[in-house]
């Protein structure tokens, strides 16, 4: 009788031994899966920042540079670029890669003009699809400065991240 | 004495069984805690870079309605206590910057489904679609000869359910 106890005993103890050892690796993976979360967030973040004020496509006016502006002749040109170097798997794709990785960016003009036609108030400026799903879509304001016009309209850069 | 061998067997599968039930619950409880509380931040810190954003570029943006002049020029206008702009068609630049400012929302936040209130100091101009529990805040402070005036703009990060 006290063996059966004690094989009783032992089998719980073990069990609890067990669940310790789930809930360790749980434990475990969470902290993996918040790492993996926090350097997306921060990866997402700093892009969003870089974006916002690419020196590429920055706006100015007498040689002073304005903040969360952009130049719309230097987004045709520079969308133009990196779908031809893309295409060529040239340098300068692979320039914006090292930056951008798997992802898609859009501009999109809001007001005064929303038609949503390409070169005219819909610019994309880089894609790269990748083979994961979309796992973020930020939403970036930005101001477009026409030189030509000297006018400034509305827009949103939307960044798509794929894992 | 089998019956109260029995008894304390099944005594002891009870108490462990608890202590799992208590074990597990702590368990699903901190997972959850160490899950949400990562990406709250960052839904926190982009609405609120999505705020400030878009209140920079509404009030640099020209206005086709009221002579090219910038949204800020028009709200200037707007906020005197004797308005002197006359945009096109004879209008007030109180108007103007209130029709501007509500096709802008409605093409972008309203579009994302993202609650929001909107407001600028010593104006009329005021726009609420707001329901939410948690909120983030973005400002920009316009100057106003004498003094200065304020644009609010509050961004929901949590809807209410």
């Amino acid at each position: 009788m006290q063996m059966t106890e004690t094989i009783f005993v032992v089998f719980f103890i073990l069990i609890i031994i067990v669940l310790g050892f789930v809930a360790f690796s749980k434990f475990q993976e969470s902290a993996i899966k918040e790492q993996q979360r926090e350097y997306r967030s921060s990866r997402v973040i700093e892009m969003a920042h870089r974006l916002s004020s690419w020196p590429e496509l920055e706006c100015s006016v007498a040689g002073a540079s304005q903040y969360v502006c952009l130049d719309k002749i230097k987004l045709g040109i520079l969308g133009d670029f990196i779908n031809e170097s893309k295409q060529k798997s040239s340098y300068g794709f692979n320039y914006y890669f090292e930056l951008l990785r798997d992802s898609k960016i859009t501009i999109t003009e809001i007001y005064p003009s929303h038609t949503k036609t390409i070169g005219k108030d819909y610019w994309v400026l880089y894609e790269n699809l990748g083979s994961g799903q979309t796992t973020e879509v930020i939403w970036i304001p930005v101001n477009l400065y026409d030189p030509v016009t000297q006018k400034r309209s509305l827009a949103i850069m939307e960044l798509l991240i794929y894992e | 004495m089998r019956t109260r061998t029995t008894k304390g067997q099944v005594e002891m599968i009870g108490l462990i069984m608890i202590v799992i039930i208590v074990i597990v619950g702590l368990l699903i409880f901190t997972v959850y805690r160490l899950t949400n509380q990562g990406d709250d931040s960052q839904n926190r810190y982009l609405n609120k870079e999505v705020a400030t954003n878009l209140l920079i570029s509404i009030v640099n943006t020209d206005v086709d309605e009221c002579h090219n002049l910038s949204l800020s020029t028009v709200l200037t206008d707007c906020a005197r206590t004797f308005s002197v702009l006359i945009c096109e068609e004879d209008r007030l630049s109180c108007d103007v910057a209130n029709e501007t400012i509500f096709n802008i929302l409605n093409r972008t936040l309203v579009d994302w489904d993202i609650g929001f209130n909107l407001t600028v100091e010593k104006t009329n101009i005021s726009f609420v679609n707001l329901r939410c529990r948690e909120k983030v805040q973005g400002f920009q402070i316009l100057p106003l000869n004498p003094g200065q005036y304020e644009m609010t703009l509050d961004i929901c990060t949590k809807k209410l359910e």
